[in-house]
């Protein structure tokens, strides 16, 4: 369980910094979908569709198991 | 009356009676309690949650504001606004949102100021909280009242004035908010987000088909306006202008009290892990769009200056879309801007009834706490009408200093659900030093910036002074493990520890 929790630490850090793209601002190519350039599909991928990816599978270490009506 | 203006109006009269149609159902289902109107008595699920969360975060500044921004500095303007908020936001369900929800739960709490005045035992920290989120979530109402007055001007061809525009949007809002409350918002939030998603959509895929195809309008943008294709010695893309954006949209949706009822209103903490996984993708398909519509309107319509480029949809929509896509057009952007205008109205409605007067005049019968929350809402929506006639400032500007002005309170916000030693003193420091630091850095030039955004500094500054203030006075364990030992215990992963078998302690003897 504490390897898979660091697991998801590491993950978050990767997407965060992953963000922060710096090394390719001034680049175009490749243009995918025939518009989207870097600056567009880099930080869809990482920001959408990684994002989700990542927190379906954290959640499944992370996210607490309430119970009904725990306010009870 | 041309072709156009007569199908806007037909359009807006379907989707006028459409939403009046679900405020008046609303109606009839909303019990007269504040927690069934406010809250829906804590009964949202599945796709209407994430409708709900996904509208209240969407508005003018998504069918305006960021074009509007993409048609001058390029499609990195996606990553600048929602490279990182698209995820992060959707992670804030799991270490914000779950935690509020749970204390929503525990305590019956119905609005932020509640959670907090109750963290701290501090009316005090209510109050202050309550006067912050009103003075900075108004503007934001104002800057949809602004862009459908705006909108209804530009589709008539000035047949609508803006000032009727915006007073007629103003009352549709009031009428299903009035009647139906939590639950009447909820079924239109989820009206309007499939109506701009399905606009935006179909009308990036026309423009597109309409010049060429996709790879052509690249071409075409590559060949005049290439620097709309990488984010290289733009200023906006400075190291400290992406990093102050990820820092404001990484935790605004934290200090946005209209999404904070959503997630109180939220049926189970299953609904609230679903809507995180799922936000990240909603969100970069909405914004996907709206930046690409903004580059090619860079091209297909060069020569915009300034805030000009806010209309660069609607001007795309009339130059190079069939009619009625205009009136799918101005649906989508009423779509957006009722989204947001009736969550942000019914949030302050539902706040000023339970924070001010059920707690300063002794009114504690749902009953009167729902009449008194409408009378607000009717109330908030003549000033806000009045100060959209005025119209102080562009929609950016305007949702700039509102996302600022609310967000510098996100770590009194945050540590308060983890941080033992945080205790009133240091709470309230925080959150008047940032409401004083927002406007100072806002309007004047008296404090240094380094670079960043107004939000940097203010929040660094308010996190600094919670700090120093809550070490230098003395603790009040008793006031924060009142909550923190609710979601200590309700939040373990694993059940508490067992007993052990008994056949181990029979083998033992």
């Amino acid at each position: 369980m504490a390897l898979k929790k660091t697991l998801v630490v590491i993950g978050f850090i990767i997407l965060t910094v992953l963000h922060f793209d710096f090394w390719w601002f001034d680049q175009i190519h490749p243009i995918l979908f025939g518009f989207m350039p870097i600056a567009l599909w880099f930080q869809v991928l990482v920001g959408g569709v990684l994002a989700s990816v990542f927190l379906y599978f954290a959640y499944k270490v992370i996210w607490p198991d309430i119970p009904e009506n725990f306010e009870e | 009356m041309d072709s156009r203006t007569i199908v806007v109006f037909v359009v807006m009269a379907l989707y006028t009676l459409l939403v009046v149609g679900i405020g008046w159902v609303s109606q009839r289902q909303t019990k007269k309690t504040s927690e069934d109107y406010f809250l829906a008595s804590r009964s949202i699920s599945g796709f209407f949650l994430f409708c709900a969360i996904i509208g209240a975060n969407l508005s003018s500044f998504v069918m305006l504001g960021m074009p509007g921004g993409a048609y001058h500095n390029g499609f990195g303007m996606y990553g600048l606004i929602m490279g990182a908020g698209s995820f992060l936001i959707g992670f804030t369900t799991y270490y914000f949102g779950l935690r509020i929800w749970v204390l929503g739960k525990k305590f019956g709490y119905s609005t932020p100021s509640q959670v907090f005045g109750g963290r701290f035992n501090s009316d005090t920290v209510a109050l202050i909280m309550f006067i912050i989120f009103a003075v900075y979530t108004m503007p934001y109402v104002v800057t949809g009242q602004i862009g459908a007055g705006a909108g209804f001007e530009t589709f008539t061809n000035g047949i609508v004035p803006y000032w009727l525009g915006s007073l007629i949007i103003t009352v549709i809002v009031g009428y299903y908010v009035w009647g139906g409350g939590m639950r009447g918002t909820v079924l239109t939030n989820a009206l309007q987000v499939v109506i701009f998603a399905v606009f935006l959509l179909i009308a990036v895929v026309m423009i597109a088909n309409g010049q060429g195809g996709f790879s052509a309008l690249t071409e075409r943008v590559m060949a005049e306006q290439p620097h709309l294709l990488s984010r290289d010695g733009s200023p906006a893309f400075s190291w400290q202008g992406w990093f102050s954006q990820w820092l404001l949209f990484a935790f605004v949706v934290l200090s946005f009290p209209h999404v904070i009822l959503r997630l109180l209103a939220a049926k189970s903490s299953t609904v609230l892990r679903q809507n995180s996984v799922m936000y990240p993708l909603g969100m970069s398909f909405i914004y996907i769009l709206a930046v690409t519509l903004g580059v090619w309107g860079a091209v297909l319509i060069p020569g915009l200056e300034g805030a000009q480029s806010d209309n660069i949809v609607f001007m795309l929509t009339f130059e190079y879309l069939p009619v009625w896509m205009s009136g799918l057009a101005l649906a989508g952007l009423f779509a957006m801007v009722m989204s947001t205008m009736d969550a942000q109205l019914l949030t302050m409605s539902n706040m000023f009834t339970t924070d001010v007067i059920e707690k300063y005049f002794g009114k504690d019968k749902d009953i009167n706490g729902v009449f008194y929350g409408r009378v607000f809402v009717v109330v908030l929506l003549a000033i806000s009408y009045i100060v959209s006639l005025i119209r102080p400032a562009s929609v950016f500007e305007i949702a700039n200093l509102s996302f600022t002005g609310t967000v510098v309170m996100m770590p009194v916000i945050l540590a308060a659900l983890y941080w033992r030693r945080l205790n009133r003193y240091g709470a309230i420091s925080s959150l008047v030093a940032g409401a004083v630091l927002v406007p100072v850095y806002f309007f004047t030039d008296w404090l240094p910036d380094f670079g960043f955004l107004p939000v940097v500094p203010s929040m660094a500054i308010a996190a600094l002074v919670m700090v120093v203030v809550s070490l230098a006075t003395k603790p009040e364990y008793e006031n924060a493990d009142r909550h923190l030992d609710v979601l200590n215990d309700v939040l373990r992963k694993k059940p508490a520890k067992q007993p052990e078998p008994e056949y181990y302690t029979k083998k033992a003897e």
